[in-house]
């Protein structure tokens, strides 16, 4: 499969990461030497050239790929590029914007017309993850499998029933879930029965959508009435987030620029605005902040999101998210116990190879934790895994069942759990082990 | 700094065992003339090939537990290793069947293989079995296009690090991928390289050669090397028809071969574009004719003996036009063979400096030709022209352009600085070799020669000579120094430095 990715920004060059390690074929190119001479030692192609130039895309061999994703910074290069891409040639596209009018179902038809089968918009992915933390504030992070028929869910435990018991033993005793890996200082562990969860850990728990509050019971995070959002600048992500808030809530958006303050009126309906700077912390206790809020930091610079953050957390909010561009800053802000990060380059990213992995029947991978994989196969009628409950498999280290869906329902594996053919499987396992795991699937 | 040895071990073991299987097919050869010319050499071949692929299997299971983390700090590394390994198993047939009788000996007449340099220590060529001469022109074939790309090209397993030591093996200003993923770049080029070999084996058989000749000299011809299985080299056939087959050959292998895969796929343009190739062809036929005018020149004057005009070739224009180029091609492209008149120690002092020249600036890049090569004295001499310029016009904005493009000055100043380190490390060398007992000019001819992995050096080492006369020491020193020539001289440093182990 051959995949052209125009703009070595950080969301190409994230996906670009995530294709190469999959085996794809990757061209990457960019205008600026610069930027691409960084990126000559990942097994792909770089390329100097402008993504709107026919020459350069024609270097590229446009006409021979299976998809062009321009993900330039800029929305019309992105759609001129694409348009110059499918009239030469390629056979799918897709298109980073930033406008929520260009995706309305009434404009997708004229899209495609001009040649773009896809668009694809960060500012959403944003605002729909920051709507995703507030609806469960006690996890970290929320990704859905299987078409939502399972959720992956992290979740920080300090004093949990869970902590400093071996897997095994809360496996006997709750089967509602499932603990598929172990975040601990900044490794990952895909934990066997002899593992124990300690406190500090933040565990990734794998559970149909229904049984989610028992994980929340388990690690003995109380549950929130969330009734504010406090939204730290009226950036695009805030104004989308405020589109996914659960019903009932209040909005209300610090601006310190008058502009779009204005905007932000016109745009959001029942939203208080007000005119300030987050970072003055008498301006904030004046805002009356209390644990019933949620606290997004949504600033243009990722440092002072964190800092922001972490002041509304002493003024007592119920629960922070801050916007972290900074793909380094990331980690930093875990440790320093910012609820949730929001990163809308890397969701962008992760999305696009979503798509592409739903596209490609052939790959099982759903998502790519740093040193792990999460994927999900069907089994085979007559294929190793159909013959022995899951104990007596004897699988390897670093490989562990999340849950399966079975006719269209998600349910847990344990021990006793003996598979059918076809049934969906999610399987969490240390990168270097998916080859093995794929065989027990075979015949 | 930590490394990641288990990756590291992992790799090596892979790569080991690939030259494992290699050296399996010389010993099927030696076994094969067991039996039609009753040579008894194939367990000398068959012990070092269980020997390296037990090793191999060890390294690759000592390693097979490992994360994928690489930097390219592990690609200098595994890169630099991987060639002092190879020749350190390599040299086992050699010690073994008795062809030489020092380990110092052994040892550099595999690094002669593998670096393509082609100098041998052997004296009596013409006694050594057929297994042993098989796997000596094999080494520089599996050198020539590197152990690397070769690798990479026939094994699938290497995944992670790819990138990596492909990187760090390529010579040239940039790593050129011919498509995304490396390693379908390195079965392309093995393509190509394969093809053109089997080429030149057909023609060598042609032209008169034995069929076992023809393949011994098409794994010498292919990767620029040099060795050869008779004491005279391509000499000893007295032959225009091969010397013809062998100038052709040298040509095009030291062509950039990204351009052969351009013309493959009908990108005319990039190849007839290519500036280094125009340079190049500019370089063999302006020396060929600098040649035949010494030559002229060297018979006109009266006070040459008669020795060195017989050494000259019998005088008709043929003949001249053929020297010249054999010894034009031979030199640039690093091989090292020698034709029938091929002897310019005899020729006279003059003829001696073109040929260091020669040595030094080696083929284009991406190619199995050694030396600096040409893209790197390209733009050296450009950015020469455009300080001259800017001196004069301190206003003017100068850039030095190749392929019609600008080159980026951090890749301009990387070529001064490989240049410089060359130049220290030839002075060095000179020195050093002076110590052991050289004389002069073989000292010169010795250090060049190695560093451009060409063969034939001057002096008491001059391609009628082999190089079995330096102390242990210098072929401790010349081994070094080839494999420091063969991965462009940053490669090797780079483990020597303080800075590359410090975190």
């Amino acid at each position: 499969m051959k995949i052209i990715v125009a703009g070595a920004h950080e969301v190409g060059t994230h996906l670009a990461r995530l294709l190469a390690r999959d085996n794809k074929d990757v061209i990457l190119m960019d205008e600026d030497p610069e930027r691409v001479a960084q990126l000559t030692f990942l097994n792909l192609m770089t390329m100097v050239g402008s993504p709107t130039s026919i020459n350069a895309l024609r270097e590229a061999e446009v006409s021979a790929a299976d998809l062009f994703i321009a993900v330039t910074p800029n929305e019309s290069v992105n759609i001129h590029a694409c348009i110059l891409a499918s009239n030469l040639g390629a056979r799918k596209t897709l298109a980073r914007i930033d406008k929520y009018e260009l995706l309305k179902p009434e404009n997708q038809e004229f899209y495609k017309k001009i040649g773009i089968s896809r668009l694809i918009y960060p500012e959403m992915l944003g605002g729909e993850a920051v709507a995703q933390a507030i609806r469960r504030p006690w996890a970290r992070a929320t990704f859905e499998l299987c078409d939502g028929k399972l959720l992956l869910l992290a979740v920080k435990v300090y004093d949990a029933p869970i902590c400093g018991k071996k897997l095994m033993d809360i496996g006997r005793q709750h089967s509602e879930y499932h603990i598929a890996a172990i975040k601990r200082e900044d490794h990952l562990i895909v934990p066997g029965g002899n593992d124990e969860v300690l406190p500090g850990d933040i565990v990734f728990f794998v559970t149909p959508p229904e049984k989610t509050d028992q994980v929340r019971m388990f690690c003995n995070k109380p549950e929130r009435h969330l009734n504010r959002v406090v939204i730290m600048g009226g950036s695009r992500l805030g104004v989308q987030a405020t589109y996914f808030l659960p019903n009932g809530m209040r909005v209300l958006f610090i601006e310190n620029d008058r502009h779009v303050a204005e905007h932000l009126l016109e745009v959001v309906h029942d939203c208080e605005v007000v005119h300030g700077d987050a970072s003055d912390v008498d301006f904030l206790n004046e805002l009356g902040l209390n644990s019933g809020d949620v606290f997004v930091a949504l600033g243009n610079n990722s440092g002072s999101n964190v800092l922001a953050c972490l002041t509304a957390k002493r003024l007592g909010v119920g629960k922070t998210v801050a916007e972290v561009e900074d793909v380094a800053y990331i980690s930093l802000a875990d440790k320093l116990n910012i609820g949730s990060t929001v990163n809308k380059k890397l969701l962008a990213a992760s999305s696009i190879y979503q798509l592409l992995l739903d596209a490609d029947k052939t790959s099982a991978k759903c998502y790519s934790l740093v040193d792990a994989e999460i994927a999900s196969l069907v089994a085979q009628a007559g294929s190793k895994i159909t013959r022995k409950p899951v104990m007596e498999l004897g699988l390897p280290k670093g490989i562990t069942f999340g849950g399966m869906v079975r006719n269209g329902e998600g349910m847990n594996v344990t021990g006793q759990t003996q598979f059918q053919e076809g049934d969906r499987v999610v399987i969490v396992c240390m990168n270097e082990k998916f080859s093995q795991v794929e065989k027990l699937f075979l015949k | 700094m930590k490394l990641n040895w288990a990756l590291v071990r992992f790799i090596f073991g892979l790569l080991l065992i690939v030259e494992a299987v290699f050296m399996m097919v010389s010993a099927g050869v030696a076994l094969f003339y067991h039996y039609h010319a009753g040579d008894n050499d194939w367990w000398a071949l068959a012990v070092p090939a269980m020997l390296t692929g037990l090793s191999g299997w060890a390294f690759w299971h000592s390693g097979r537990h490992h994360n994928s983390q690489i930097t390219t700090r592990e690609g200098f590394f595994i890169v630099s290793c991987t060639w002092v390994l190879f020749t350190l198993f390599g040299m086992l047939p050699f010690l073994f069947s008795g062809a030489c009788h020092h380990v110092s000996d052994a040892f550099l007449e595999a690094m002669a293989g593998f670096t393509t340099t082609g100098c041998t220590t052997i004296n009596n060529l013409e006694e050594i079995p057929h297994g042993i001469h098989f796997w000596r022109c094999l080494t520089q074939w599996l050198g020539g296009l590197g152990i690397v790309v070769i690798s990479l090209a026939l094994l699938p397993m290497i995944g992670s690090g790819a990138t990596q030591i492909f990187g760090a093996e390529t010579n040239g200003l940039h790593v050129d991928k011919l498509r995304p993923k490396i390693q379908h770049t390195a079965r392309r080029l093995w393509g190509i390289y394969v093809t053109l070999s089997v080429a030149n084996a057909v023609l060598y058989w042609v032209a008169g050669m034995s069929v076992f000749d023809a393949i011994c000299h098409t794994f010498s011809t292919m990767a620029s090397g040099g060795f050869s299985t008779h004491q005279d080299s391509i000499g000893y056939y007295h032959s225009p028809a091969i010397e013809y087959v062998c100038i052709v050959f040298l040509f095009l292998t030291s062509v950039n071969f990204n351009l052969y895969y351009f013309l493959g796929i009908g990108h005319l343009r990039a190849f007839w574009r290519n500036e280094e190739l125009r340079w190049f062809t500019g370089i063999v036929f302006g020396f060929t004719l600098l040649f035949m005018s010494l030559d002229g020149a060297t018979r006109f004057f009266s006070e040459t003996e008669s020795e060195q005009l017989s050494a000259l070739g019998d005088g008709t224009f043929l003949c001249s036009l053929r020297t010249a180029l054999f010894h034009t091609l031979t030199i640039v492209s690093s091989a090292g063979f020698q034709a029938e008149y091929f002897d310019y120690v005899k020729w006279g002092a003059v003829f001696w400096m073109p040929t260091l020249l020669l040595m030094a600036c080696g083929g284009c890049t991406s190619s199995t030709a050694g030396g600096l090569k040409v893209v790197r004295f390209v733009v050296l001499m450009k950015n020469a022209r455009n300080e001259i310029l800017q001196a004069l016009h301190p206003r003017a904005y100068v850039a030095v352009r190749l392929n019609g493009h600008t080159l980026a000055s951090e890749t301009v100043y990387k070529v001064l600085a490989m240049f410089s380190i060359y130049v220290i490390l030839a002075v060095v060398s000179i020195f050093f070799l002076q110590l052991l007992g050289l004389s002069f000019d073989t000292a010169i001819g010795t250090a060049v020669s190695a560093l451009g992995n060409t063969g034939p050096a001057l002096g008491d080492l001059g391609p009628a000579f082999t190089w079995s006369e330096v102390p242990a020491l210098g072929k401790w020193y010349l081994s070094l120094l080839m494999l420091v020539g063969r991965l462009e001289i940053f490669t090797v440093l780079l483990i020597f430095s303080p800075m590359f182990w410090k975190k």
